[in-house]
């Protein structure tokens, strides 16, 4: 094992020779430091090792690539984390989050208009959406595991087929069906079924590993003290994964929560704030986050970055409550 | 004599060790056929039961007839159809996919495998508890012991706190848990769960009791309560226990049915009151057995 | 004892009305996602049936996507080879990128990290995988793409010489290159899961045999986990493959849609099936609606394949190496 100190000195004789070599070979841009630093220093462990032992050659160059390897992919992360809350904070303002954007246009001011109207329509659209895939979902699930009938497997086929949808194509079936043909018109609604689409398999996939987790005797008892199929399954078995099924739906949810493909297709943009799903379209994160972007001046970039802020935000909150529960299922002890 | 006390002991009940029991449990072998109770021929009978998975045929021909208010145990090496033709007195062997029988299992005369049976009711009436403990994770003690009430959609006269009570008591777990009735079931130990499954079971008032090899997942001090509480339940009502543990057999059961497999369905090779079939067995195989020369 | 065995009574569980109606119900819940992935093609091959009609096979093969001349004259022309290759070239850079980077995190996680960071470092790896593909897509377009310009054209200068990174002209923005780096950086994350979960059900006790034998870490990494995991690894690629596949909105973002068959990752010329529905959907014509369904079938239709044969290896590879 290294010291502190040999790895100090590893990295340090790397950073010189990646420096010199930039000098010297005009490899240009961070990259070209970046790649020049990490050829340096699988080669300074390579030599190192032949200080302490030539046998662990392979070894000690595997464990140099390897955590550069993560070291590299860690940094688009770091970099996109810090660019989003670097660029996004000067949009925020209280008016954000109760302004929408009737009355100003992406080009304005930052401290006028806001993202309520967008706001507002994930939480309608998603919620909707979540209200339709939910139950479906945990009823594939439970099909699946407690009846277990001839058609289990082929149903656990589709629902692993349907988590293959691409997003536009979701968007797309809804607009050629329902848009179309029902409503003529994009709303709200056709949004909301076209997020259900995605959200149905991850919710059923979720909630069959939860369902599997329940021992095969605890359902034998329910049935040994004479309970019908239905009250076993209600009155014992999803009790039990209570927490589960939720996690499986909030993990729904994150999913879809920044979904945009679809609802460019679907329910579109609105400019004001409305909760009405039927007759006009309706603003999303997403799709505003698009719009901005679209825009293309400073200023619009700006908001853009600052909804994308708050849409992050929601999704990792979403997230962490989904773990919360997960970890406190019922009957673990 | 060194005497251990089992962690989960109160005051009040102090159970001997293994090594050198203060008090140690009547062992059944020395009773006769006289002072059983035997209470006419009506209760539980299995008439030429077969049992299949399948294709395979797991069980030939059993002929048992289950006196009322005795222990029957079902002994024999593992693999010889005792845990199916246990599942098969209560309607649970037919939850297997593609599973077949034969033969009649008469209670109170009636088949139970009869083309009007609620199987659901049936259960009510022959209750069953599992090997592993199992307490319904999402309920309190309290809720599940009279869970089967609900699950059942029996209706009961009692208060429900009387029958709560009552059943942990019948079970042999009044004391420890008393003053937690709200807590999870999960919170007990192993030997505390499988009673309070047995007080479950209890609930619903059943006529017959089937244990499959209820001890076989606790450790010895817990295992010798639940054999006490068994031993007091038969008092009431007709239990039938499969074990592999040929003491417990003796210490429990009046009587023993003997099953073994010679590479085909399993088989029952010998009945006979727990004495007999320890003392002089008729064939040789169940000799052998009892003697541990195989198992 | 009887001679002749009786007839097995084959038992059917019976059951009470509620539970039939329980059980109706819940199969009827299940078989919904059937009807809606039937509806899902049934309707993209209805609707874009006519065109499939009037262009056959050279739907697949024509790389015009032209509307009606104004005047009636010059018939539309609609074709997909263009996109459909460049969804696949596209992924394909994503891939070549993510899966060397996606061992790398995975084999870290599992046999390098230290104990105390290592359920931190997942967590984060989850949520990172959640991020939306839209704020990929501005981070791609603000951030990486001034970066991967200048890469692409260090890389034009040294290795130009290739065919695959000769350019017509010395613009480097928006090509699939910058497209498919950054679609790297979005299914990385699967491959990792999937990776992870199968290196750390590597069989321990082949490993301390390892170990025993006098083996390296890296000794005993490659001659048990990694082959372990071949399977694995295999069926998350082909998950984010699938993924990579039908990305839109990053892809709309950083790359035009130029209507070229084009092999040049570094040049500004590409496009994706995805986002070409996605960007022609607001302005087109019914007819030309009706060949981006049928864009949309076909890219239903691919995606549907790798994701089924991602599963099965992915299956296979759960019970263990063959």
């Amino acid at each position: 094992m290294q010291t502190l100190r040999q790895r100090v000195v590893v990295f340090a004789i790397a950073a010189a020779i990646a420096s010199i070599l930039y000098a010297v070979t005009g490899l240009d841009g961070l990259l070209g430091w970046y790649v020049a630093f990490a050829l340096s220093t699988v080669v300074a462990v390579a030599v190192q090792s032949f200080f302490t032992g030539r046998k662990s050659l392979s070894d000690r160059i595997a464990s140099a690539v390897i955590t550069i390897g993560f070291a590299t992919v860690v940094i688009p992360w770091i970099s996109l984390v810090f660019t989003v809350i670097n660029r996004g904070w000067k949009a925020i303002y209280w008016g954000f989050f109760t302004h929408d954007m009737l009355v100003n246009s992406m080009d304005e001011p930052l401290n006028m208009g806001g993202i309520s109207h967008a706001i507002v329509g994930t939480c309608v659209i998603v919620g909707v959406a979540t209200l339709i895939a939910a139950p479906l979902g945990i009823i594939a699930a439970i099909y699946i595991v407690e009846i277990n009938g001839r058609a289990a497997r082929f149903v656990r086929f589709l629902t692993q087929a349907m988590s293959g949808v691409p997003s536009i194509v979701a968007g797309l079936f809804i607009y050629s069906t329902i848009v179309i043909a029902v409503t003529h018109k994009n709303n709200g609604i056709a949004g909301a079924l076209s997020l259900a689409i995605l959200m149905l398999p991850t919710v059923a996939r979720t909630s069959e590993e939860v369902l599997k987790v329940v021992p095969r005797e605890v359902r034998d008892s329910s049935y040994a003290l004479g309970a019908t199929q239905l009250r076993t399954t209600m009155r014992v078995v999803l009790p039990t994964v209570r927490s589960g099924l939720i996690t499986a739906t909030i993990l729904g949810i994150a999913r879809v929560a920044g979904e945009t493909a679809p609802l460019l297709l679907t329910s579109q943009y609105a400019l004001r704030l409305t909760t009405n799903m039927f007759d006009s379209t309706m603003a999303s994160m997403p799709t505003y986050i698009f719009g901005a972007l679209r825009t293309g001046t400073e200023l619009s970039l700006a908001r853009a970055w600052g909804a994308a802020m708050v849409l992050i935000a929601l999704i990792v909150i979403l997230s962490i409550i989904a773990r919360l529960f997960g970890g406190r299922t019922k009957g673990r002890k | 004599m060194s005497e251990q006390i089992p962690a989960e002991q109160t005051a009040e009940t102090i159970v001997p060790s293994i090594a050198t029991p203060a008090t140690p449990m009547e062992d059944r072998t020395s009773r006769s056929a006289e002072n059983l109770e035997v209470n006419g021929a009506s209760g539980l009978e299995a008439r030429g039961v077969h049992a299949w998975f399948d294709k395979h045929h797991a069980l030939a021909d059993v002929n048992l007839h289950f006196p009322q208010n005795t222990v029957t145990g079902l002994i024999g090496p593992s693999g010889c159809g005792k845990s199916t033709f246990l599942r098969l007195l209560n309607r649970m062997h037919e939850f297997i996919p593609k599973s077949a029988m034969a033969g009649e299992v008469l209670f109170n005369g009636d088949d139970i495998y009869g083309a009007s049976v609620d199987a659901t009711e049936i259960r009510t009436r022959i209750g069953m508890v599992f090997q592993k403990p199992n307490p319904f994770p999402s309920m309190t003690i309290g809720e599940n012991v009279v869970a089967g009430l609900k699950l059942a959609k029996v209706k009961s006269k009692d208060n429900k706190d009387d029958l709560i009570e009552e059943c942990l008591t019948r079970a042999g777990l009044w004391k420890e848990v008393k003053d937690r009735l709200k807590a999870q079931g999960s919170s007990l130990s192993g030997g505390q769960q499988q009673r309070l499954c047995i007080a479950r079971a209890l609930a619903l008032k059943p006529e017959v009791l089937l244990l499959d090899e209820p001890c076989s997942a606790l450790d010895p001090g817990s295992t010798l309560r639940v054999e006490e509480t068994i031993v007091q339940l038969s008092e009431s009502m007709t239990i039938v226990i499969v074990t592999h543990n040929m003491q417990q057999a003796a210490r429990v059961s009046d009587y023993c049915a003997f099953f073994l497999s010679d590479g085909g369905p399993g088989r029952l090779i010998e009945a006979d009151l727990t004495t007999n079939i320890f003392s002089n067995p008729k064939d040789d195989r169940t000799a052998d057995y009892v003697q541990g020369r195989f198992g | 004892m009887s001679v002749v065995d009786p007839a097995p009574r084959v038992l059917k569980v019976s059951r009470g009305t509620s539970d039939k109606v329980f059980r109706g119900v819940i199969l009827a819940g299940a078989l919904f996602s059937l009807i809606v992935l039937a509806l899902i093609s049934g309707f993209l091959l209805y609707r874009g049936f006519e065109v499939f009609k009037d262009f056959g096979f050279s739907f697949f093969t024509s790389t015009k996507w032209d509307a009606a001349s104004e005047d009636g004259l010059i018939p539309a022309s609609y074709g997909v080879a263009a996109m459909l290759v460049g969804s696949m070239v596209i992924a394909a850079i994503a891939v070549f990128v993510a899966v060397p980077f996606a061992m790398s995190v995975a084999l870290f996680l599992e046999y390098y990290a230290p104990q105390r960071i290592k359920s931190v470092l997942v967590s984060i790896l989850d949520l990172i995988a959640s991020i939306p593909s839209v704020i990929w897509g501005i981070w791609g377009y603000t951030i990486l793409m001034p970066h991967a310009a200048g890469w692409s054209k260090s890389l034009n200068h040294w290795l130009g010489w290739f065919p695959l990174f000769k350019v017509p002209a010395p613009i480097f923005e928006r090509s699939p290159f910058i497209a498919g780096l950054l679609l790297a950086m979005m299914i990385l994350p699967i491959i990792t899961s999937v990776a992870r979960e199968v290196y750390s059900q590597a069989p321990r006790d082949q490993i301390d045999a390892a170990y025993g034998l006098g083996a390296s870490k890296w000794g005993t990494m490659r001659a048990v986990v990694l082959p372990f995991g071949r399977g694995g690894l295999v069926g998350g690629t082909m998950l984010g493959l699938g993924r990579a596949l039908g990305e839109t909105v990053a892809v709309y973002l950083v790359l035009n849609l130029v209507f070229k068959i084009n092999f040049q990752i570094l040049a500004s010329v590409g496009g994706n099936v995805a986002s070409l529905i996605a960007g022609r959907f607001g302005e087109a014509t019914p007819y030309e609606l009706k060949a981006l369904m049928a864009a949309g079938l076909v890219l239903f239709v691919l995606t549907l394949f790798v994701n089924f044969i991602a599963t099965a290896i992915v299956a296979r590879s759960a019970k263990g190496p063959q």
